[in-house]
């Protein structure tokens, strides 16, 4: 190596992260060039210097509120793909047939809190996905094209219509329009796909009244054995979700209320133990605590996570009453 | 790859969203903490971090288990630091544009936007240090300022860097050299 490429590799050199060889040649080098010895000393003079500089601190806080907001990032675009997925792949098993054959028209999809869905005519028109939301019927050549009206039925409200193309001369018309089809469902909340728009509806309608609902039958039905039994991976989570992230806490308790009484798992006592740490409402905090003595009969309270958190709790939370309730919390378990 | 991860990856595959977290909760507090070096900012870094934690997850299906997960998610960060980077600089054009239009082009942006960083709230010593830092580094190419930040700040190895960016160790050395090189020239009074 020549004096150029030495001088080079220096900041590497200080570093420590050349090769054996390269950093003995330095060495040797070093020994006889003074250049590149006070070209050395500069440089760790300016690393030093630099070093210095503040940097953001990764706080616990930190970690949690980011992995708080890829949390509701995640299940929304689960949500989202799930959604995709169910429309391309034909959701209609669950609800639609009967209203498929019998409407023969333009398609429903689900929005809000997940209810109402595009129809259309599978023999008379030819459905493309559009930017996920929207889909385009476009009418069959021909004869028997069937008219605006015959695509909606019921209470379907249609909206943002745009004329693709318009030919005076021969009447045909190309366009495009959204459709959404209000449903109502009536059935019991233990039912799988009942409990799916449940869970959807938690994650994400802008109604807090109505993630509320939502969140508020899947707790009361949460109780009885076809409940505990019953309940989806999927609805779980979204509970979970609502509980770490929903921005009411009237939710949040009652999603707390739902996930207590489902079989105490990993997930739910780190969502639990989340809600203790870092909710920031303290009657939150309290709720967590008194939920985890629920279950201290199945002495799961002997969980180290848990006695630590409560441990923590009992010392710095700053609510009196909180500290209160996780030191009583801690004698019971200690009895 | 650990086998435990590979089972992770497959279950997020299958749209299991808790075994997502799992697997990437062991590297999120690295890839957090390159952005906020990067970037300087918690704000920015949550942005990022949300990013590429989101292309990770969009991307999964076609991850291949034979490569490492973790250098995968290193090297989406670095090109999301790196786009983030771009992105901000057309925003930034975008805004010193729009600027000039309403001060009828009277006085220089970048003069406004350096002295509102050397406001009277950051005259602290560190603070100071940190804002000179900052200007220098900007004078930077965005590879080159990942670089030194992956090296200087968080001490990775060449070779992981190289990985990250896809380039040889050769060109990181040259790299590295550049950026160290051009730091000292903005920053004479620590050189």
């Amino acid at each position: 190596m020549n004096h150029k490429h030495i001088k080079e590799l220096l900041p590497t050199y200080l570093y420590g992260d050349l090769a054996a060889e390269e950093a003995k040649e330095i060495q040797l080098h070093l020994a006889t060039c003074g250049e590149c010895q006070s070209e050395l000393a500069s440089l760790k003079t300016f690393n030093d210097a630099l070093s210095n500089q503040p940097a953001v601190e990764i706080t616990d806080e930190l970690l949690d509120e980011v992995r708080q907001e890829l949390h509701t990032a995640l299940r929304r675009e689960a949500a989202n793909r799930s959604m995709v997925e169910r429309i391309v792949g034909g959701v209609g098993k669950i609800f639609t047939p009967r209203y498929q054959f019998a409407t023969g028209t333009a398609a429903a999809l689900l929005v809000g809190i997940g209810i109402g869905y595009f129809f259309f005519h599978q023999t008379n028109v030819e459905r493309t996905k559009e930017a996920g939301t929207s889909l385009v019927a476009e009418t069959s050549q021909g004869n028997q094209q069937p008219a605006a009206a015959d695509f909606l039925h019921g209470d379907t409200r249609t909206d943002n219509l745009r004329f693709l193309n318009l030919d005076p001369q021969s009447g045909q018309v190309e366009f495009t329009f959204d459709a959404v089809t209000p449903m109502r469902v009536k059935g019991n909340v233990n039912d799988a796909q009942v409990q799916k728009v449940m869970a959807h509806a938690i994650v994400n309608s802008d109604n807090p009244g109505v993630r509320l609902k939502a969140v508020n039958a899947l707790a009361e039905q949460g109780g009885t054995d076809a409940g505990v039994r019953d309940t989806d991976p999927a609805v779980k989570s979204a509970l979970i979700t609502a509980l770490k992230s929903d921005g009411n806490p009237g939710v949040r308790r009652e999603a707390l209320r739902a996930l207590i009484q489902m079989p105490f798992d990993k997930e739910i006592k780190e969502a639990v133990l989340f809600v203790l740490l870092h909710d920031k409402n303290s009657g939150m905090r309290v709720a967590a605590i008194n939920g985890l003595e629920l279950t201290s009969h199945e002495k799961r309270m002997n969980d180290s996570d848990i006695l630590n958190a409560l441990k923590k709790k009992m010392h710095s939370d700053d609510n009196n009453y909180v500290r209160l309730q996780a030191r009583t919390a801690l004698q019971e378990v200690s009895q | 790859m650990a086998p435990h991860e590979i089972e992770l990856i497959q279950k997020a595959r299958g749209g299991d969203v808790g075994a997502f977290e799992a697997l990437v909760y062991r590297y999120d507090k690295q890839v957090l903490t390159i952005a906020a070096r990067y970037v300087n900012s918690s704000d920015d870094a949550k942005d990022i971090y949300q990013e590429v934690f989101l292309r990770v997850y969009k991307g999964l299906k076609k991850f291949q288990l034979r490569s490492e997960f973790s250098t995968w998610i290193f090297r989406i960060t670095t090109n999301v630091c790196l786009s983030y980077h771009s992105r901000r600089k057309r925003h930034a054009h975008i805004s010193l544009d729009q600027e000039q239009d309403e001060n009828d082009g009277e006085k220089s942006h970048r003069g406004e936007i350096v002295s509102e960083e050397h406001s009277p709230h950051r005259q602290t010593e560190n603070a100071e240090l940190s804002v000179r830092v900052e200007e220098a580094m900007n004078v930077l190419s965005p590879q080159q300022k990942l670089i030194f930040t992956l090296k200087h700040y968080q001490g990775y190895k060449l070779n992981e860097i190289a990985s990250m960016l896809e380039c040889s160790e050769g060109t990181v050395k040259k790299q590295l050299f550049i950026a160290v090189r051009r730091l000292r020239n903005q920053l004479k009074e620590f050189a």
